[in-house]
């Protein structure tokens, strides 16, 4: 999918604004110095996210929440599960742990910092280009690429904004991605919204 | 007490509400339990009052993207801890997840619900303490292992040194006899105790303890042969198959080669002076293999083997043979020499 270059560097510039609010937040509550940063941004196809995330023999981790309202769709803060309990062991403090997947603790926290990022990135998107939406509680989501992507069109999104994240905690470096599904109607939506701002 | 909250009081959750100053509007019977506040006492009050972290700012922070954003916020007890703590110290300390939504209405309000994780986190905490457990007891077999290794090398290091001294003594004691077939016995059995003490220096080696690649051994128990016994024009032709063998049965072995190969350096040599001795390891019938020992020299007589059935060196190879439930054979190639079938059965593996 291709989108105008001023379009795009909007969003990049939105999409910073928010991840910068969600280090500033993230920093109050855990006990860890963190830093985001999110340098990449993309609009694809939904169908192209499986090549794009490279997964297939990896288990994903990924805190998802709805969206609803000018647009429709999900957000997931995705990562690869060692990766996500690596992230979680180091913002609370404990002993890494080496088994695969995340207990209802672990998941629970990264729920909690999914819902940060998610929640400021959002709020930055809609509040700046002024328009409204309503979230679902964030929901852990566990398994391939396939299961992330079946949450989405489960929401009927067809493409997505994709923003490659990297957490840099102590002297951890973890990557991830955050994936805004949406409909084709509200990607209408969002670059007119982006028009308008840039008309501004 | 009745009002638009009362539908909280039925849910099995913690529940409250509060207004966008902090003001509690609402308390369900479920957080009366589970904080030992009473509804009475804590509606129409701050918030901070009873619960002074909602002071700092990071809860203002988290708490403003609800009233101003309408986006819910989740606290989770392992970066907030227990945020509704019983006010009896003697109350069980529960695991709570906050999810914190904005309500809809005239008046900005803020609804909290308590989700009790307290079995599940117990439960959770019980299996680590039995991952733990376990990933404990599997590196003290670990270390076991390991020791239960070294002391095993140590023994056959041990074993083979003694067997050496032994050996060295029946040299010393060679050097101080004169008479030949009194030298020719000590070096008979210079040679078996050699071929035990190989095994132990073959076993030290490797990382098996209770077999033993027999190619390997009977190999080494050749060339020491041919060295110790210094016969010139002796050409040993092996041609062994890599194969695993229990200890007891490669020390057997290893005795009933010495025997065959020192009866072939004897009596093997060809007219020409030299001796040519090829030794193999054939699989014969199921479960059965074949150690054979085939010189070049003339070929043994029917009286020379009779004659030889009263020597230690063939008392000893029938010996091993009936220890391995074997048998030997003696057979006269067309084309010269003698060859001496030694079979046994073994449930050898084969490597190769």
């Amino acid at each position: 999918m291709i989108m105008s270059v001023a379009r795009l560097d909007t969003l990049t510039e939105l999409v910073t604004l928010g991840i910068g609010r969600s280090a500033e937040v993230l920093n109050l509550i855990l006990n860890e110095h963190i830093e985001l940063s999110a340098p990449i941004i993309s609009i694809l196809d939904v169908g192209e996210l499986p090549e794009i995330l490279k997964a297939d023999e990896d288990r994903l981790s990924a805190v998802s929440m709805r969206y609803a309202g000018s647009m429709d769709g999900v957000t997931e803060l995705i990562f690869r599960s060692k990766e996500a309990g690596k992230l979680v062991d180091c913002i609370t403090g404990e002993e890494n742990r080496t088994e695969e997947g995340l207990d209802a603790l672990r998941a629970g926290t990264l729920c909690e910092v999914g819902n940060v990022v998610i929640n400021s990135l959002m709020g930055a998107i809609s509040n700046e280009l002024d328009f409204h939406l309503t979230y679902t509680v964030p929901t852990y989501l566990e398994g391939g690429v396939d299961v992330l992507v079946a949450e989405a069109k489960l929401a009927e999104a067809r493409a997505v904004l994709l923003a490659k994240t990297v957490f840099n905690v102590a002297t951890l470096r973890i990557e991830g991605e955050i994936a805004v599904f949406m409909s084709l109607a509200s990607l209408h939506y969002l670059e007119k919204a982006l028009d308008l701002y840039l008309a501004r | 007490m009745k009002t638009e909250f009362s539908l909280l009081d039925s849910m099995p959750v913690g529940a409250f509400v509060v207004s966008r100053d902090m003001t509690v509007r609402y308390w369900n019977p479920c957080m009366e339990d589970w904080t030992g506040i009473k509804r009475a006492d804590i509606v129409a009050t701050s918030l901070a009052e009873a619960f002074p972290v909602f002071l700092e700012k990071r809860y203002e922070a988290r708490l403003y993207s609800v009233f101003e954003q309408g986006t819910p916020v989740l606290l989770t007890y392992r970066l907030h801890g227990n945020l509704f703590a019983n006010r009896d110290p003697s109350c069980m300390e529960r695991v709570y997840h906050t999810t914190v939504t904005r309500l809809a209405g005239d008046e900005p309000c803020a609804l909290f619900t308590l989700e009790d994780r307290t079995e599940v986190s117990n439960r959770i905490m019980e299996a680590r303490q039995e991952l733990d457990r376990r990933i404990e007891t599997e590196r003290l077999l670990r270390s076991a292992l390991e020791e239960k290794e070294v002391l095993f090398r140590e023994i056959h290091h041990r074993v083979k040194n003694n067997l050496n001294s032994i050996i060295s003594l029946i040299h010393l004691q060679l050097d101080a006899i004169d008479d030949e077939p009194t030298q020719a016995h000590l070096g008979d059995l210079e040679a078996r105790i050699q071929s035990f003490s190989l095994l132990h220096e073959t076993l030290y080696r490797g990382n098996v303890y209770d077999k033993i690649d027999i190619a390997e051994y009977l190999g080494i128990v050749v060339e020491r042969l041919q060295e110790s016994t210094s016969a010139a024009g002796v050409h040993c032709a092996i041609n062994l198959k890599s194969v695993v063998i229990s200890v007891k049965k490669a020390l057997y072995l290893g005795l009933a080669l010495v025997e065959l190969l020192t009866n072939a350096m004897k009596y093997g040599r060809s007219a020409d002076g030299s001796t040519t001795i090829a030794i193999d390891l054939v699989p014969a019938e199921a479960g059965s293999w074949i150690l054979r020992v085939r010189d070049n020299g003339p070929g043994i007589s029917e009286n020379a083997i009779t004659e030889c059935k009263d020597s230690l060196g063939l008392k000893l190879i029938q010996m091993m043979a009936d220890e391995l439930s074997g048998s030997i054979r003696f057979l006269k190639p067309a084309d010269g020499g003698t060859q001496i079938d030694f079979s046994f059965s073994s449930d050898i593996e084969q490597t190769e």
